[in-house]
């Protein structure tokens, strides 16, 4: 799978410079609520790197080589989960730099949950949409993840505007309470995920 | 021992059926296998590469059944060259030295880079920009870089100028002057295999027409020119194919079962396919 992976870097590398800019502008910009595009962003990355594949037909190449059906689909979801987990630590990052500023709020446990829950919420999009890539090809599938997106961003703006930035709501439930939920329903939505990825690659209508 | 044992493969798409497939590629040599566009040719490597379920029949590569779970191990002694080469755009020749080496566990970069330069392939140029016949030479570097014990061409000199395609198909016999090394081609241009094909086998819309040594092919089978009357002389079974035109009658004939009067024209595998392919037809 090593190779994949390499062959993916060098694919996002090249070919999404100003897309990583994006990302850390979003992540530089202060607020919970934007820095949460960064991680949307992230959750892109997969999915550009499966449209290159079928772009240059590497995927009818891969399935010549020594490489199971679990690697050609995983080595996708690793993607996704590095490229929104450096988005999540820019976020924090940035978020703890800015903490040092004058009148500007301290970096604390639930300011990193709710970097958490962005991040949750990009692999909560990567798991929903991969699976629909497979299937449907990357022309459909984006067609889907940038309705999948728009609504998400709705309900981001709509969720802001009646919770503020949902750090009141994050104080009042325990936070390892919050996070072992997340996790547990992030595992179990990724594993579901990755079956009817596998169950699906190779047979795109 | 064969290198790769094809018996009685199907497989049915919409409005296309691989029927009965049988072939065996004996160690050492190659096989050129022919066919026009869309006869099922790419459909019969992704069978053997186990890269398409088969709806019936066996496939053996190297000794090992492709459907096996130690056939993707296997993988790693098989070099696959596509018809497009298939490597991502922004990848240089170094770059993807380094995808393979993750990938093949008897990857030599040495060797690949001296193919590299054999072929004057430039190491830090984008695919994207390569022309065909560089790309075809890079995907080619790379199958050659693993230890490959078997070569799965699939029309690996398409669209090449004539200097390349030669040049190519030296690297090919190379490969098979060690015994252990095997070579299956799946081209439409019947003249590239005719070259350097030790075995001959043409399929037609999903079936094998036919399946053979070369020399063999060539001996037995010849064109011949006559007049509707001659035609009339010539046993039904001897007759593989015959063309009506304004001067006469052109047959495919099975030399030893036609008169021994019967004066031959200068008969290449492509009028062999020709006829055949006719033939299939009617």
């Amino acid at each position: 799978m090593k190779g994949l992976l390499i062959k993916d870097f060098y694919s996002i590398v090249s070919q999404l410079k100003l897309f990583l800019i994006i990302i850390i502008a979003f992540a530089l910009v202060p607020g919970y609520s934007v820095s949460a595009f960064a991680m949307v962003y992230a959750a892109l990355l997969p999915i550009n790197a499966l449209a290159w594949d079928e772009q240059s037909k590497w995927d009818n190449l891969a399935r010549m080589m020594p490489y199971s059906k679990f690697d050609l689909v995983f080595s996708k979801y690793i993607i996704g989960y590095i490229s929104i987990l450096s988005a999540a630590v820019l976020c924090t990052g940035f978020a703890f730099v800015y903490s040092f500023f004058p009148s500007s709020e301290p970096l604390n446990i639930s300011s990193v949950v709710m970097f958490a829950c962005s991040g949750a919420g990009g692999l909560l999009l990567m798991a929903l949409n991969l699976p629909l890539m497979f299937r449907l090809g990357v022309e459909k599938g984006r067609l889907l993840f940038g309705i999948m997106v728009g609504v998400s961003c709705v309900l981001i703006a709509v969720a802001n505007g009646i919770i503020g930035d949902g750090k009141e709501l994050f104080t009042q439930i325990p936070p390892s309470g919050i996070i072992a939920a997340v996790i547990a329903a992030l595992v179990l939505i990724n594993a579901v995920s990755v079956m009817l990825s596998m169950k699906w690659y190779g047979k795109r209508e | 021992m064969n290198a790769i044992e094809i018996s009685g493969l199907c497989k049915s798409y919409e409005g296309f059926r691989l029927e009965n497939f049988s072939l065996n590629l004996p160690k050492g040599s190659i096989l050129g296998l022919a066919g026009e566009n869309g006869a099922g040719k790419s459909t019969i490597i992704k069978l053997i590469m186990n890269a398409e379920e088969r709806d019936a029949g066996s496939v053996k590569v190297l000794g090992t059944e492709c459907t096996s779970p130690e056939f993707n191990d296997l993988k790693n002694c098989i070099g696959v060259v596509l018809d497009e080469a298939n490597f991502p755009a922004v990848l240089t020749a170094k770059m993807l030295c380094s995808v393979m080496a993750n990938t093949y566990k008897n990857w030599n970069s040495e060797l690949f880079f001296n193919y590299v330069q054999r072929f004057h392939l430039p190491e830090n140029k984008k695919f994207k920009d390569f022309s065909r016949g560089m790309k075809m030479k890079l995907a080619i570097a790379a199958a050659l870089s693993h230890e490959a014990k078997l070569l799965v061409l699939d029309e690996a000199t398409g669209g090449l100028d004539p200097l390349v395609r030669d040049e190519i198909l030296d690297i090919l016999n190379d490969f098979t002057r060690d015994e252990e090394h095997s070579i299956l081609m799946l081209s439409h241009i019947v003249s590239d295999i005719e070259k350097i094909c030790d075995y001959f086998a043409f399929i037609h819309k999903g079936k094998l027409l036919l399946c053979d040594e070369k020399d063999k092919i060539l001996s037995e089978y010849a064109v011949a020119k006559m007049s509707e009357a001659e035609l009339c002389d010539i046993a039904p079974e001897a007759l593989h194919g015959v063309k009506h035109t304004p001067y006469g009658v052109e047959v495919l004939v099975e030399k030893r079962l036609a008169p021994c009067s019967l004066r031959y024209e200068h008969t290449s595998l492509e009028d062999i396919i020709i006829f055949l392919a006719r033939e299939g037809e009617r």
